[in-house]
């Protein structure tokens, strides 16, 4: 854990006879990654060829995808199960193709149900669009203009056969209002279509023995007088609304008959895909063996404790007829191959491991970033968020995160990170006696509160907030210094003797780095009024600010003769423009880097400045005191307010610390991630 | 007047962030290469077009995924205003006319198809995008508008009037929308064009070169749609094109239009700009399908241009209006992707007409 996992490489033949189940133990095992045999030594170039295909892994790979595709179909995504060997079950892929072209069909068939609904629910709402422009439809006035798209009619209807008109009149997108009594020979009604429809209106009505009829009032023949209905209108559009609610329900119903389609297939679909799954990766396997006439030869890296595991492994599957040989790291390197980078933490670390990720992969055989990374991203992130009140909020959103996730399937790493910084600021948070911004407990180290507001003196020597800044100070020192030690580690490991003495990096940057911080110690100490003696100055900050200078004439006499260029003054100023940049490097920068640290005093005490100014609006929105409830939803507010704005800041500053001012002294983004082939593999 | 980074460092930076959540071309390949329209609507789902998968497996409808994509788009340009300063942001804002005009080109449409040609209403009204935009336009009384009187009533008050009053008695007495869709893009061109002259030199330079591309590519749609689809002559052709683009030699251009000689059509529009183009356009065969294929040429020229601006200095129109391009880029092979699929059309087919 603390380097990254030493691999080995391996290289094996075994006979052709068994290389299927090779390749399925390789799989199962999930620990090879695979490279070319033909890379890995000229002289079998030529030798071995590539075990030929047999054409169906582009099939395979597009069903799989579309099978995924089905599986993500309903509202809830079915999970994709870990495949294993025993789906090593044939399977035809013709069917496969056939029961997903099936599939489709059922689907697009709901799906063309749905749009009919959905037709209606438009030409309802368009309809009720248009009949909210009419004035009112109790007034002859009322009934609309030529130029609208509805049709408005009023008239008489036996009541008798007013449910049968009501039902076929359902068919079209319509809405049939009647008023008066209903136990009455006849009923008027009004009835709105969409002129349209009016050509397959018009016989439905004629059957129910409708009777256009003309309102009480407007001047006309008195073949059928209908009383006005005073609430027509609003009858109409309660009608549609009603009517345009029940498609809505058969769209749901649509939906879950898609939920229950899935449901019912979804055993059937998560086998199918596993089935595709192994074969797809078994056929990814064997796409990376080579062969003779009768052996295959395959060769990768290997994580080293796994390798005892693999050789078995192999072994057992090839019935004891294999020769395996193990090529260390180095011998590889010399053959091109560079070792991937393994990360082996504990599951509690990977929210780290994401964040060492998405900067780079460190370098092959260096220090394990991880769990420096951890402890410091979350030592930082509690000095800037030091509230136990606010830390359990997001201790608790982050331990909700995980359960969700957990069960939804998807990726925690932002969750768990959420979770370990409330934890890290409860623990930040009882130090200080911060509690909400409230002192409700002792603090355990000092009033964090009280002296950022000048309130009380802090204990243990803490009084001020130059006495904060000063903290964080050493703290930078601190992690800095750590960093500079890894970096040594580092090259040490990798033999690289001269950077590790005359480097920025090195053990020179780092004794300028260590006089430095001890002469600004010593005249802060003095009242900023003196600085150490200057002789003393000279051998211990002079003398390996000029030892810098040795670096470039060396690099230049140890470069192989023949890649070097031709000395010549030049040369000179080349050596000598280095070490200037470089003794700038040092002094400014490392000076940066220290001060760059007082962001975590300057977060922690904005985060307390916020804290008051809540607290002082409380006070001036109810000065007398006792319970308020606009003082408390300011309080409510301001807190909500200071976990979300403070919490974001706290964690992007801890990221850029950890990036910039720690990952610059020691870590090199040069390796590349191990990815074997495993029945696990996402794509 | 502000500097440029006070002017595009945020807005940028916002809009860079946007352009990196595009649809990669792997991620199109996928979509044209699913079997059916609910297997390529279900790849959207993790992808900024979710809700357009949401409202699918609601509906079924793709006519109403395809007016909640449009809406989208508007919201995407005029949505930059508020995080815009001036005079950046008058740019953004001239950029919403241009859907506005394309509204209202919608809602004529329909009324034309129900008063002018006597139609019964198909139900596509709820369709109309009815979000905000520049001018208050009452598309309801716009689409019952019982003359072209009426129309030009409705949008009393908008540059939109004259437009209408000059050229929607047209429509209703020659049965055409030629002349008033022509005009209303001129407009919003012109409106764009005119909302420049705020810009400082270099982005002015910048706005003018990508708004000549996009102008050619108008005028090479228009043209097409002139020859192909209204039989218009050379003259009316010509006439409604939009001022801005490349100059060209109208003499030349109406012998070429006359003639169907694409390859010479191409060369006297796009004049010295894109001469490669006419050549790549050829001389033989079916003159519409060349002036697609031009058409998808220009298309790969802004495309390059949009690219080449957000490679460049980072604080310039630039960033904006490669956004623009883009996104509009995006919307449309979306689109064309979806009704392929809901026409089953074979995916050879789709990728040649994206």
């Amino acid at each position: 854990m603390i380097f990254t996992t030493p691999m080995r490489l391996l290289a094996a033949v075994v006979l052709d006879r068994s290389s299927e189940e090779v390749s399925g133990e390789l799989l199962r095992l999930g620990q090879l990654e695979f490279i070319s045999v033909r890379d890995l030594t000229a002289e079998w170039k030529d030798r071995v060829a590539p075990v030929p295909s047999d054409g169906t892994e582009t099939r395979i790979e597009e069903l799989r995808r579309r099978l995924e595709g089905f599986l993500r179909m309903p509202g809830t995504p079915v999970r994709l199960p870990v495949p294993s060997l025993e789906d090593r079950t044939p399977l035809d892929l013709a069917a496969a193709e056939k029961a997903l072209d099936a599939l489709a069909a059922e689907v697009g068939a709901i799906r063309d149900r749905q749009k009919a609904v959905q037709e209606d629910v438009l030409r309802l709402s368009e309809m009720r669009r248009q009949l909210e422009v009419f004035d009112d439809l109790s007034k002859p006035s009322g009934l609309g203009s030529a130029y609208s798209f509805l049709a408005v009619r009023t008239g008489m209807v036996p009541s008798s056969r007013f449910p049968a008109l009501e039902e076929e009149l359902a068919a079209l997108p319509s809405v049939l209002v009647p008023w008066g009594d209903p136990a009455a020979p006849s009923r008027s009604a009004l009835a709105v279509t969409l002129k349209k429809d009016e050509g397959r209106a018009a016989p439905i009505l004629a059957r129910a023995g409708w009777e256009d009829g003309i309102l009480s009032g407007e001047p006309g023949e008195e073949t059928s007088r209908v009383t006005p209905s005073r609430d027509g209108k609003a009858r109409a559009l309660q009608g549609i609304d009603a009517r345009i609610a029940g498609l809505r329900e058969r769209q749901g119903m649509y939906q879950a008959e898609l939920e229950d389609l899935f449901r019912r297939k979804g055993p059937d679909l998560e086998s199918m895909w596993a089935r595709l799954r192994v074969r797809e990766l078994l056929g990814r396997v064997r796409s990376r063996f080579a062969r003779t006439e009768r052996t295959v030869l395959f060769s990768g890296w290997i994580p080293g404790d796994a390798a005892a595991a693999v050789e078995e492994g192999i072994r057992k599957a090839a019935g004891g007829r294999c020769h395996v040989e193990w090529i260390s790291e180095k011998e590889g390197r010399e053959h091109n191959q560079e070792a991937p980078v393994a990360l082996k933490n504990p599951r509690v670390l990977r929210p780290f491991e994401a964040l060492v990720r998405n900067y780079a992969v460190p370098e092959y055989g260096s220090v394990n970033p991880v769990p420096f990374t951890a402890l410091a991203y979350l030592v930082m992130f509690g000095l800037m968020f030091g509230d136990a009140g606010h830390g359990l909020v997001l201790a608790l959103l982050g331990g909700a995160g995980v359960l969700a996730a957990r069960r939804s399937g998807k990726d925690d790493t932002l969750a768990r990170l959420i979770l370990y910084c409330g934890c890290s600021a409860i623990v930040a948070g009882v130090l200080f006696g911060s509690y909400f911004g409230m002192p409700w407990l002792p603090p355990v180290w000092f009033d964090y509160h009280g002296v950022v507001t000048g309130r009380e003196a802090g204990a243990g020597g803490i009084r001020s907030v130059y006495d904060i800044l000063g903290i964080t100070i050493k703290f930078g020192l601190a992690v800095l210094g750590t960093g500079l030690v890894l970096n040594w580690i580092n090259l040490v490991r990798r033999r690289r003797w001269l950077t590790l003495v005359l480097d920025k990096g090195g053990l020179a940057g780092g004794w300028i780095y260590a006089a430095g911080t001890w002469a600004a110690f010593r005249f802060v100490g003095s009242g900023y009024r003196t600085l150490p003696d200057p002789d003393l100055l000279f051998w211990i900050l002079g003398l390996p600010t000029l030892a810098l200078a040795l670096k470039g004439p060396a690099e230049y006499l140890l470069h192989p003769r023949e890649h070097r260029k031709p000395f010549g003054a030049l040369t000179i100023v080349d050596f000598f423009m280095e070490w200037i940049v470089e003794v700038l490097e040092i002094y400014s920068g490392y000076l940066a880097n220290t001060l760059s640290f007082m962001r975590v005093a300057g977060l922690g005490i904005a985060h307390v400045s916020l804290m008051t100014a809540f607290f002082q609006i409380a006070r001036m929105v109810n000065p007398r005191g006792g319970f308020s409830a606009a003082a408390a939803a300011v309080l409510v507010l301001g807190n909500v307010l200071v976990i979300a704005l403070e919490g974001l800041s706290a964690g992007i500053q801890s990221l850029r610390l950890n990036y910039y001012e720690f990952f610059s002294k020691y870590f090199n983004g040069t390796g590349r991630a191990f990815r074997p082939i495993s029945l696990g593999t996402k794509e | 007047m502000p500097g440029a980074l006070a002017v595009y460092g945020f807005l940028n930076a916002k809009l860079k962030a946007r352009i990196s959540g595009l649809l990669s071309p792997e991620a199109l390949e996928t979509l044209v290469r699913a079997p059916t329209l609910s297997e390529a609507m279900v790849l959207l789902k993790d992808t900024p077009y979710s809700a357009l998968e949401a409202e699918y497996s609601r509906t079924g409808d793709l006519r109403g995924c395809e007016a909640l994509l449009y809406s989208m788009e508007v919201e995407y340009h005029s949505g930059l205003e508020r995080f815009a300063k001036e005079p950046t942001r008058s740019v953004i804002r001239a950029h919403a006319v241009r859907f506005e005009a394309e509204t209202l080109k919608n809602v004529v449409r329909l009324w034309f198809e129900t008063r002018v040609r006597g139609r019964p209403s198909d139900g596509s009204g709820v369709y109309l995008y009815r979000g905000p935009l520049p001018h208050r336009l009452d598309l309801d009384a716009l689409r019952t508008a019982p003359d072209s009187a009426a129309l030009a009533d409705a949008v009393s008050g908008t540059p939109y009037e004259a437009v209408l009053r000059r050229t929607a008695p047209r429509a209703e007495s020659e049965g055409t929308l030629f002349p008033l869709e022509s005009e209303l893009d001129r407009l919003a061109f012109s409106v764009l064009l005119a909302s420049l002259d705020g810009l400082s030199r270099r982005d002015r330079d910048i706005a003018r070169r990508v708004l000549g591309i996009e102008i050619d590519l108008h005028n090479v749609q228009w043209l097409a749609r002139a020859q192909h689809f209204y039989r218009l002559g050379p003259e009316e052709a010509l006439a409604s094109l939009v001022p801005g683009g490349s100059s060209y030699d109208a003499a030349k251009a109406a012998s070429a239009y006359r003639s169907g000689n694409v390859s010479e059509l191409t060369q006297a529009l796009l004049g010295g700009r894109n001469r490669g183009l006419a050549a790549l356009a050829g001389t033989g065969g079916d003159p519409s399908a060349r002036l697609a294929f031009l058409e998808r040429a220009l298309r790969t020229v802004l495309r390059g241009e949009s690219g080449r601006l957000l490679a460049g200095h980072p604080f310039t129109i630039g960033t904006v209006l490669a956004y623009f391009a883009l996104r509009r880029e995006e919307t449309r092979t979306l689109l064309a992707i979806l009704n392929a699929k809901y026409y089953a059309l074979p995916e050879e087919r789709i990728r040649n007409s994206l």
